[in-house]
Order: C-alpha cells, then structure tokens, then sequence
C-alpha cells in the first residue's frame, strides 16, 4: 500500500498564510534539523542554537504573507537564518564557552574519521572528544562569513549557487571564501593531515 | 593543494554526526507552538489593520514606491477632511452662539406675524361688529 504523499512546500506555505497554522507546523518539522546545523555549526553552542532557532521559525512565520515565492521556501529559510545568525554573532558581546552536541556514535565507521585520527602521531593518539574541540575550535577562527561558507558547502553539501542564492552574493564569492577559509583551516588542524 | 583541501573538508564533515539529544526536535516544535500561538494571541490591533491593509494592497500587484504615494494621499485626504469638520464645527459653533451674543428682543404680543404665518390664514374679529356700532352720530 503506497505511503500517502507529503505535501509540497508551496502547498504548505499557502495552507499557512491561509492561517492553518498547523500547516507551518510541518515545515518547521521538516527544515528544523537543517536550520539547526546551520546555526549550530556557526554558534557552536546548543542552547544559543535552540533560542536563535525559536526567533528564526517565529520570523518566518511573521513574515510568511511576504513571501511571494520567487525563492524556493528552503532557500528562503536559510537565507532567513543565516542573516539572523550571522547579526548575533555580530552583537554578541562575550563569546560563551562552547556547548557541544553529542557526537553519534556512526562516526567511528565512517572512513574518514578512521583516516583522520590514523593520521595523529602514533604516540599519541587522538580521541574523539579531541578531535571535536579541535573542529570546532578551528571553525571558531573563521570569520562569521568564511563560516557560513565552510558550514553549508562541507558539512550541509550545499551546491555553490544554493549558498550564492542564500547569502545574497555571487557564486565566485562563495568560491573565493571557501578557498580562502580551507587555507586557514589547514594551519589549524595540520595534526590531523597526512603528513 | 587540491588533495590537501580534500583532507580539510573530509575532517570538517565530520561535523555532521554532531547532534541534538533524540527527542529535541519533538520538544522544539512543542516550544515553538507555545511561542507562537501566545504570539498570535498578544498582536496589537494595529498590526492586525497594516498586516490585511498590506495583503489587500497586495492583490493589486501594487509596486513598492506605490506605497508611499498611496500613504500620501490617505494623510492628504485625511488633513482635508479634518479641516472641513473643522469649519463645519466652527460655523456650528457661531450659529448656537449668535443669539446670545445679539440683544434680546422685545416680546412679541400673542398673534404675531410670525407665529401666524406657519398657521393658516385666521381672521381676527373687531371687538363689536361694525353693523352694531350707530352709522352716523349727530
């Protein structure tokens, strides 16, 4: 028996400036996860991720009636929370002390986890929490810019123009700004490359 | 350099298996109907108004520039019709006063002219008929 189909976003969307709200309860639950990583890849803390996501999802839903469609409605979200986190940063006076996700447990089969701590000098080898921290904290030296860029086209796997079209900026910046923060990400995690 | 960048991004990926607790997702949803329906409940009356003045300007495909054009001329014929009812109040306002501000008149006796000219025409007797009174006197 055939799985009935999930409804389109524009669908959605049009249910929801109908004023169904339960209709934006779905796309929350389907971009939320998304969302999430995004913001919580640039914040690299939890429970500035979780507040940041609330504004972001009560943004959109204020804003929804002007949302004409030219976009599609994941573009515009990210778009929506890429500027909302990038201007927190900005504002953010004191930088809080990370809080860090859990990391599954899948990552230990994953090949280039295997890779990367066999890399680490044998005498002493690197765990997971280290490798973690040490993610992070080199993700923490990019600017909220280069970020946005590493986070969505290397851990989202963003096509380039998606994030050209989020950030509002050309596809040869987008280039230009992952080339540029790769160079710097290199410095900072040379323990884990090959030697 | 290629090889080397492919080594970054192969560590920096690994940042996906970075994840919130299970059931956080659930609670967020909770978190945010909560949020938003209290949200829905507190919107002033005026955002309700500009929110369905916008939607209905919207339907007419009206350009952004429009706006303000149409926000002109709402303040322009808002100043007019205040001013008319502002000198609609003021003559208003000097018809009530100007009997008290004119001298009184002297009383008028009980069949007036103009009293009697919103009653049909009445025709008032002499005290004694003319018939009864001597033609001539010598």
């Amino acid at each position: 028996m055939d799985e009935p189909l999930e409804p389109k976003d524009d669908e959605l969307v049009a249910r929801t400036k109908d004023g169904d709200a339960s209709a934006f309860d779905d796309l929350v639950r389907r971009y939320s996860p998304r969302v999430y990583g995004l913001v919580y890849n640039m914040t690299s803390n939890h429970e500035e991720t979780n507040d940041l996501l609330q504004d972001i999802f009560l943004k959109a839903f204020r804003s929804i009636k002007g949302f004409r469609g030219d976009s599609s409605f994941y573009t515009w979200i990210h778009t929506i929370a890429a500027n909302m986190t990038i201007n927190f940063l900005k504002k953010r006076n004191r930088r809080r002390g990370p809080s860090l996700d859990d990391i599954d447990a899948r990552i230990e089969n994953d090949p280039d986890y295997i890779e990367a701590t066999a890399k680490t000098d044998p005498r002493r080898e690197a765990t997971l929490s280290e490798l973690q921290k040490k993610l992070n904290e080199a993700l923490q030296k990019l600017s909220h810019d280069h970020r946005a860029v590493v986070t969505m086209f290397d851990i989202q796997g963003m096509p380039h123009a998606e994030i050209a079209k989020i950030l509002g900026t050309s596809e040869g910046t987008v280039r230009s700004r992952l080339f540029y923060a790769h160079r710097q990400l290199q410095n900072y995690l040379e323990e884990f490359r090959a030697p | 350099m290629s090889e080397e960048l492919s080594d970054i991004q192969k560590l920096i990926r690994l940042k996906r298996y970075e994840q919130p607790p299970e059931d956080y997702f659930d609670d967020f949803l909770l978190e945010f109907q909560r949020r938003q329906r209290a949200e829905m409940l507190q919107r002033p009356l005026w955002q309700i108004a500009w929110e369905r003045a916008n939607l209905w300007l919207e339907g007419f495909r009206v350009p952004a520039l429009a706006y303000a054009s149409i926000l002109v001329a709402a303040l322009g014929v808002t100043g007019v019709i205040m001013n008319s009812q502002t000198q609609g109040s003021a003559a208003a306002l000097a018809s009530v006063a100007a009997p008290n501000i004119a001298p009184a008149a002297p009383t008028a006796p009980v069949a007036t002219v103009s009293s009697s000219a919103k009653l049909p025409p009445s025709y008032i007797l002499e005290k004694r008929p003319v018939s009864y009174n001597a033609p001539f006197s010598f």
